[in-house]
């Protein structure tokens, strides 16, 4: 009897009882084996370590932690923002999270003490750590112990203690027996973390060999930082104080202390980490990047030096070199709180940046850099470096190292060939550069939905233009404060601003409204600029005048009473009886009695009444303040009487003379269609529209190239995707169009285009700042080829054949129709000649 | 004889029942004994257990063990009552269990899988299942092929392809 007799149910119930790692070993044994684990999903590998997926970095400065991300082509982007955690209150979503610890994948976070796996998005929060014993001269350490390959769902963390550095003084009071004691003690006792109990419970391992030293020794050294730990296969190491590493073994409870290697003094910052072949320890100094790896053959516990070179030539080498790994900065700091990233370049202060976390996720990824990403280290160029190296860690399963430069850049270093690799993302990471277009899928793969549109939508250079800055708010990209004061008035921003939450009138819009009624009054501006000042209660009454330290008289001078605007324009009796005269004659309703502010009342006033007895109110504010000044400036007090008649007759005025008149209709229709106008020999005509789909986000290029005669030579009907805005189209149709003329091989061609703007931005001379600037730049690039090629603005009549071309371009993706002539446009070309 | 024994009762355990193994021996259990098979459960259920239970696909020696298994656990679930014996008989069932499994040569232990999978004893099945994962795991490829007599049908490549594929497995 052998296993093959069992039947694939029992040996399924005997393989998942399997760790990962024996269960990828049976997949290997033999085919019905592998068969049977594949069939059934047995080995989760996309929860495995397996492959790199991103680095979380540390800043200094900045609350959280940064993810550098690794795109994956298809599956579920990991995101470092931790959003999957649930909040515990309505504050929690601006708290940070750091991360503090690390192990294959799973994280330890400082904040709440969480365990998280972002690749899963799997968390658990640990009890309350036990205190230190002597809670003050002790700082612990929390290490993650967490191998995936052993128990997919258990791990440990352990506290491990520093000794706080003391000065002269202080050490007078220590106890000198405990400062000469050995350190750490022949038995090391810690408090560790295990899910599988739930608790932290005190765990003690016996010393193998000797101490690293005395306490009196490690108070030397500092303690605040915390160092590193790794884990590698079942035993846990840290990095501690005076930069001795133990060894702690998980299984029988034993632990060993690793002298640091030769080269060491004090306060070196050595980095411990784990990659390809076990432990590593890792320093930077002076431009020289050293590597130690640990060796643990028969049980020597030696650092081998394995690495020594001078990076610095290395990395002048690749100076002019473009980066190209594709690695994307998932910038969490700014998402949760853009008013603290703002300052970072300010705080940010170098040496204090340290690797966190490596995570595994996708199988799909491998670090493998392709040959030309590579930055070959022959090619040395001279002169200075001035550029400091920080480590940032070991990549887990290969021989990488990640370093920064001066904070600025990232790189990885292969150890063994010496080969440098920019890890930043830049923007032609996006792009597809043979096309010169956008690479759409990764782009909708990195980011959501909203950003990638908005991404698409923006035009790329032919020619590989450099950039420049553009003024999104002119039309000709240029600053200007105009434009500035313009877009932060607008309604878009004072919206945007409130969404933001950076308290903006929530009944903006409707405010917004009545302001436009008021300036929409038939009056004249100085009337009715006296209703916006009243409404804004900035007018000079003697209530305003002391408020702004101008002395006055305060009272009314009709009445001596309070001087305020409602005061003068409708309750003085002066006012009252000027109103009740108006009333007379004409059907107006003041409502006075349930008066709360003047610009209430004036706004009120406004919605309840026609554009009649609106302009007479402008017209009444003005007069009543006229007969209030020129009272108070001694130029003789008028009878209200005459007041309200010079105001009626006013009014009439106004409505006879200045009444606006409508717009005659526009006379395009009545226009003659204008025909084909014979060009001189040799000449081609290129007619170009563009037609933009907005429901499926498309626009569609319509070009025509006929001969002298009206001929038609070429026609092509072509669809771009994500274009939305119409200048931007008609740009692209025009590149399109000329193209087309450049492949058929034309030299004299005159372009017509029924889009004013665009010949407009084509013809002026200097650089086109705005949007489509790029396009317009091609298209002056690309006409500069030909030996003759004007540019004309034509008739939307006269361009029929070239729109029709581009509305049918959403039939089909792309056709160029050569001496045939499309159904559609085969009657306007007629009509066109006849 | 056979009728004689199936209507027999016992002071303790109920109606009696006999299992008949591949190679005709009978064996003579209590219902409490048998009905620890879900399969046996839902014949006594359905009371088609008159003539003997006939097991055609499990020999005579393997039922012995699964019979002493059960009569083992049988003690154990009729005393679950008594509180103060069921906590004396836990450490012996543990020892038990061991040793039964412990001592199995691999074509013995895949045939107990096989009757405790027909018999459908769930833990039975577990214990010996988790004995053969025991012996899989830690192990490579090579060694697992060994212990098992299994041939290897990969050809050299594909065994490399597969190798590469979980490459994480093989690090050391």
């Amino acid at each position: 009897m052998v296993v093959a007799a069992l039947p694939d149910d029992v040996l399924a119930e005997v393989l998942r009882r399997l760790a990962p790692r024996s269960l990828a070993a049976c997949r290997c044994v033999c085919k019905p084996w592998r068969d049977l684990v594949d069939d059934r999903r047995l080995l989760r590998a996309d929860l495995l370590p397996r492959s790199l997926a991103g680095i979380f970095v540390n800043f200094h400065c900045l609350y959280s932690s940064e993810f550098f991300a690794r795109p994956p082509a298809a599956a579920a982007a990991i995101s470092g923002n931790f959003d999957f955690l649930p909040p515990k209150d309505e504050y929690d979503q601006y708290r940070h999270h750091q991360v503090e610890g690390h192990c294959n994948g799973l994280l330890l976070i400082r904040f709440r003490d969480l365990v998280v796996n972002p690749a899963t998005r799997w968390w658990d929060r640990l009890p309350p750590r036990p205190l230190p014993r002597d809670e003050m001269d002790r700082i612990d350490a929390a290490y993650l112990v967490f191998d995936p390959a052993v128990s997919p769902r258990h791990y440990e963390v352990f506290l491990t203690p520093s000794f706080r550095w003391k000065s002269e003084s202080e050490k007078a009071e220590l106890d000198p027996m405990v400062e000469a004691s050995e350190w750490p003690p022949e038995s090391y006792t810690l408090p560790v973390f295990s899910s599988r109990t739930g608790l932290w419970q005190e765990r003690s391992f016996i010393r193998q060999g000797q101490a690293a030293g005395t306490i009196a020794d490690m108070r030397s050294d500092w303690a605040s930082d915390q160092r590193n730990g790794v884990y590698w296969r079942g035993a846990l190491y840290v990095h501690c104080q005076t930069n001795f590493v133990i060894r702690i073994s998980l299984n029988d409870d034993k632990y060993q202390v690793i002298k640091p290697p030769e080269y060491s003094g004090r306060y070196l910052n050595f980095y411990l980490g784990r990659s390809e072949k076990g432990v590593y320890l890792a320093l930077s100094r002076d431009n020289c990047l050293k590597v130690w790896i640990l060796d643990e053959t028969c049980s020597k516990m030696k650092w081998e030096l394995k690495h020594d070179k001078h990076i610095r030539h290395i990395l002048l080498g690749r100076n002019n070199r473009q980066g190209l790994g594709p690695w994307i900065l998932q910038d969490i700091n700014h998402q949760k709180n853009p008013y603290i990233y703002e300052y970072d370049e300010i705080i940010e202060a170098p040496n204090q940046k340290k690797v966190e976390c490596e995570q595994a996720a996708l199988e799909k990824f491998e670090w493998i850099s392709d040959d030309e990403n590579v930055l070959d280290n022959e090619d040395i160029v001279t002169g200075g470096y001035h550029e400091y190296i920080n480590i940032i860690g070991f990549h887990p399963y290969k021989e990488i190292i990640f370093l920064d430069e001066s904070l600025k850049r990232g790189l990885a270093y292969h150890l063994s060939s010496s080969k440098v690799e920019d890890i930043d993302a830049t923007v032609s990471c996006l792009m597809n550069e043979d096309a010169r277009c956008w690479d759409g899928d990764l782009i909708r793969s990195l980011f959501p939905v909203d950003i990638a549109k908005e991404i698409l939508q923006i035009p790329i250079s032919r020619h590989g233009d450099a950039d420049f800055a553009s003024w999104p708010h002119e039309k000709l990209g240029l600053y200007s404060v105009r434009s500035a004061y313009n877009m932060v008035r607008s309604e878009a921003f004072f919206a945007d601003q409130s969404n933001s939450g950076r308290g903006m009138a929530s009944r903006l819009l409707e405010s917004q409204k009545d302001w436009k009624g008021l300036w929409k009054i038939n009056a004249p501006g100085k009337m009715k600029i006296i209703l916006w000042r009243a409404a804004h209660e900035c007018l000079a009454t003697g209530f305003q005048l002391p408020r702004r330290h101008i002395p006055s008289t305060d009272g009314c001078v009709f009445c001596n009473r309070d001087d305020t605007v409602e005061h003068v324009f409708l309750f003085c009796p002066f006012a009252a009886q000027i109103w009740e005269e108006i009333k007379r004659k004409c059907a107006v309703k003041l409502g006075r009695n349930g008066f709360s502010t003047m610009r209430h009342w004036i706004f009120d006033f406004l919605k309840r009444g026609s554009s009649h007895t609106n302009t007479l109110l402008a017209v009444t504010f003005w007069h009543i303040w006229e007969a209030r000044n020129n009272t108070k400036n001694n130029n003789g007090t008028v009878h209200p009487q005459r007041v309200v008649i010079k105001i009626l007759s006013y009014v009439d005025m106004i409505l006879k003379h200045n009444t606006k008149t409508v717009d005659g209709q526009r006379g395009e229709n009545t226009q003659a269609i204008p025909r084909w106008q014979p060009l001189p020999a040799g000449v081609w005509m290129i007619n170009s529209d563009a037609a933009i789909f907005s429901s499926s986000r498309t626009m569609g290029v319509g070009a025509l190239i006929r001969d002298n005669t009206g001929k038609c030579l070429v026609a092509c009907s072509e669809m771009i995707s994500d274009v939305v805005l119409p200048e931007l189209a008609e740009a692209l149709a025009i590149r399109r169009a000329l193209g087309l003329a450049k492949e058929e091989g034309l030299q004299h061609i005159v372009m017509a285009s029924d889009c004013l703007t665009v010949i407009r931005r084509i013809q002026t001379s200097g650089r086109d700042r705005s949007g489509v600037g790029c396009v317009i730049e091609d298209i002056k690039k690309l006409a500069s080829t030909f030996v003759l090629c004007s540019f004309m603005h034509v008739n939307r009549l006269s361009n029929l054949a070239a729109h029709s071309l581009a509305r049918n371009a959403e039939l089909s993706t792309c056709t160029v129709y050569r001496s045939v002539i499309p159904d559609y446009i085969r009657d306007i070309l007629c009509d066109d000649v006849a | 004889m056979a009728a004689a024994a199936a209507e027999a009762t016992t002071d303790g355990g109920g109606k009696m029942i006999i299992l008949i193994s591949a190679d005709g021996k009978r064996f003579e259990v209590t219902e409490a004994v048998a009905s620890q098979s879900q399969l046996i459960s839902n014949m006594i259920e359905d009371d088609c257990t008159e003539n003997g239970v006939r097991l055609p696909n499990v020999d005579g020696d393997i039922l012995t063990m699964v019979v002493d298994y059960c009569n083992m656990h049988a003690g154990d679930a009729a005393a679950a009552g008594d509180t103060m014996k069921a906590s004396s008989t836990e450490e012996e069932l543990k020892k038990f269990d061991a040793e039964l499994v412990q001592a199995l040569e691999n074509p013995v232990l895949f045939k107990l899988i096989l009757a405790a999978n027909f018999l459908n004893i769930k833990s039975l099945l577990d214990m010996t299942c988790q004995r053969v994962a025991d012996m899989m795991s830690g192990k490579t490829p090579e060694q697992m092929r060994e212990t098992f007599s299994i041939e290897n049908d990969f050809t050299p490549e594909e065994e490399a392809a597969i190798r590469q594929e979980n490459a994480w497995a093989f690090d050391d």
